[in-house]
């Protein structure tokens, strides 16, 4: 992919070269046509002029006796040749010019020839007058060069040009991607002041980015309004319910099934209000009303949460290993991310088995700064992995956790979509399972 | 002590009502904020519990008009459904006390109430006293006589939860929401929260028998007093 500001350089550097060079054909074509017509126009006046004087010349007494008569000017770069032509057979066109290379000394040029056939007092006679070429050749030369130095000169000169205004004229177009779409993260601050332009495209370009914001905006505050709504009519009445069922706990004459009964009635309203406020959750990042204001470091994030986490574990005596060597740090919401790792970790708990073990170890390329989250547990099987991330998809035939949600990894995969954290999950079933996240490098700092 | 709910759910403020009623608080309601308007002006409450969204305007505003009366001291405990971070932020510095998220348990917001009046009052003694155990709340101690027993803070907030919520059953749910706060996954794995009950029955059974530490069979723990 090219820019569009070197593909008009570009296109503009081929179409003037393409065209000064044909011109310059053109020139060079021509240029022989109009030195040899030059010439031949020279030669014909002196062939002229020699014809004239020719008569009462003593020359021609010298053509009488010796039938022919050669002569070279000093320089050798012009002759005259006369003879006399007995038969009157030769087809006779007048004047005729050739070229032709002649040796003269022991050097061969081209010459420019004029044949001219006249009669003189009943004689028919052979005028032939040659002007060196060499003259003509080094002025082609010299044309040639000056030719392709004006092309040269004038090229750069133009692409230079080219290149000032096509910045200039392209200024707001990159101005209006980097402020305007690059640098938006939420439409709903979007700044609306249009970029200074004369150019209509770019105004109309700029126009229609900021309708298209105020739709988006539009459509993530009916979300967040219907997010609210939802969250208020659900949550309300398990609240009801919730405090209704406590208050009957505390009657005194209650028997210890009922009792029981009771609390396990609880005990589903709080599941409900997990799903509810998961659920919430995974709609509030999809539609990104979180932002990312921390500048946080993974390695603290993950200590805290094993930290917090260290009950559950010792409740099953499982072993968790922090082996985080590398400080990772990136611009993140640390909440969320901290509910990220919370997650993983604890299905890594949930899914172990007693006296099992739990490494939480990194590692970095050039590209991705990488975590391993590795059990030795129950293991997953392949149609398993497949679907971990989707709502409301658990483990089955599990007892321990058949009454959870099934939301927690899909709140991860929300959450790592939103800090562009690649997820993987390699596991074999009664080996354990390794969680894998794959955090861009270049958030790194 | 009295109470003002502003809640115009009527379902919610009568169990509200009847709970705190057995605490031994005096109720009062308001379903709108018009109707809670009055009452501010004409009474001063030791609590107002306050819905922000009220069919006839926003709780904030009640709160503003009740923080621009001079000399009032009421304290106010935010009750909302609205999930949303900024709101509480909102909320505490517009001058509530405190916050609690619905659902919400009856135990936590007594357990609230219980803080807030600590806060507010500067008690400097502070102390209960649960069979020769003194729970010192200000300072977070817990002593048997002269001696201090050494409990996590995980251990002392169990204890004083199930202190102050005396004679009832408390599950294992409601003490995790308690001790660590509103997490997302709550699920039937909350047994985690027995590692740090079997500490703190230990670390209490040194000093004296503890027949009044009570666990419930698959529902919890309570403290007879």
């Amino acid at each position: 992919m090219y820019k569009l500001q070197s593909k008009l350089i570009f296109y503009n550097a081929l179409t003037k070269g393409f065209i000064i060079l044909i011109l310059g054909c053109f020139v060079m074509i021509f240029l022989d046509d109009i030195s040899y017509s030059q010439l031949d126009v020279r030669l014909q006046d002196k062939a002229d002029r020699l014809i004239k004087n020719i008569t009462d010349n003593e020359v021609y007494n010298k053509i009488s006796e010796d039938k022919s008569f050669t002569d070279y000017n000093v320089l050798k770069e012009e002759y005259v040749f006369l003879d006399k032509i007995e038969s009157d057979t030769t087809v006779v066109v007048n004047p005729n010019f050739i070229t032709s290379p002649k040796t003269v000394g022991n050097e061969t040029e081209s010459f420019r020839i004029i044949n001219y056939y006249f009669k003189h007092k009943g004689e028919l006679y052979h005028l032939e007058i040659g002007q060196s070429l060499v003259a003509v050749k080094r002025l082609r030369k010299t044309i040639l060069l000056i030719t392709i130095f004006a092309v040269l000169v004038s090229l750069s000169i133009s692409l230079i040009i080219d290149i000032l205004f096509n910045k200039v004229l392209l200024n707001p177009f990159y101005k209006i991607v980097d402020q305007k779409i690059n640098k938006v993260n939420d439409p709903l601050s979007y700044n609306h002041q249009l970029i200074k332009t004369t150019t209509q495209d770019f105004r109309a370009l700029d126009e229609s980015i900021s309708g298209l914001m105020n739709k988006v905006s539009n459509f993530i505050l009916k979300e967040k309004q219907f997010i609210a709504n939802v969250s208020h009519e659900l949550l309300t009445p398990i609240s009801i319910l919730s405090v209704r069922f406590e208050n009957i706990l505390n009657e005194e004459n209650l028997n210890e099934l009922q009792t029981k009964k009771i609390f396990d009635s609880i005990k589903t309203l709080q599941r409900l209000k997990g799903v509810v406020n998961s659920l919430l959750l995974i709609s509030k990042i999809e539609n990104h009303q979180f932002n990312k204001p921390d500048i946080i470091s993974i390695e603290s994030v993950i200590s805290e949460v094993i930290y917090e986490l260290q009950d559950r574990a010792e409740n099953k005596n499982i072993s968790i290993f922090n082996e985080i060597q590398y400080q990772f740090k990136s611009y993140a919401n640390e909440s969320l991310v901290h509910t990220l790792f919370f997650n993983i970790i604890n299905n890594a708990i949930k899914y172990n088995n007693e006296d099992g073990q739990i490494i939480v170890k990194d590692k970095t390329s050039n590209e991705y700064y990488n975590i391993y989250i590795v059990d030795n547990g129950k293991g997953m099987e392949k149609d398993a992995i497949e679907h971990a991330f989707n709502r409301f998809e658990k483990v089955e035939d599990d007892e321990e956790v058949l009454e959870s949600h099934g939301l927690g990894l899909a709140i991860v995969k929300s959450i790592a979509q939103f800090h562009q954290i690649d997820l993987e999950i390699k596991s074999d079933l009664g080996i354990g399972t390794t969680f894998i996240l794959r955090f861009p490098n270049q958030f790194m700092f | 002590m009295n109470v003002l709910i502003v809640e115009d759910e009527r379902g919610l403020a009568l169990e509200i009502d009847e709970f705190l009623s057995k605490q031994g608080y005096t109720i009062e309601h308001a379903r709108k904020k018009a109707t809670a308007e009055e009452k501010i002006f004409v009474n001063q409450y030791d609590f107002i519990l306050l819905d922000l969204g009220l069919p006839d305007g926003d709780g904030f505003e009640l709160l503003h008009t009740l923080k621009n009366i001079k000399g009032r001291e009421d304290a106010v405990i935010i009750l909302t459904a609205r999930g949303e971070v900024d709101d509480r932020i909102k909320g505490l510095e517009d001058g509530a006390d405190d916050y609690l998220a619905k659902p919400f348990s009856l135990n936590e917001l007594l357990a609230r109430m219980h803080a807030v009046i600590r806060r507010k009052h500067k008690l400097e003694k502070n102390d209960i006293e649960v069979f020769g155990f003194n729970l010192d709340i200000k300072n977070r101690l817990v002593t048997f006589g002269e001696e201090r027993i050494n409990l996590t803070k995980k251990e002392f907030e169990i204890f004083n939860y199930l202190v102050l919520n005396k004679n009832r059953v408390i599950s294992r749910v409601n003490l995790t929401e308690h001790v660590w706060g509103d997490i997302l996954e709550v699920n039937s794995d909350s047994n985690f929260v027995d590692v740090h009950v079997k500490n703190l029955r230990k670390k209490l059974a040194i000093h004296a028998e503890i027949p009044w530490f009570e666990t419930v069979r698959s529902i919890g723990f309570r403290i007879n007093i």
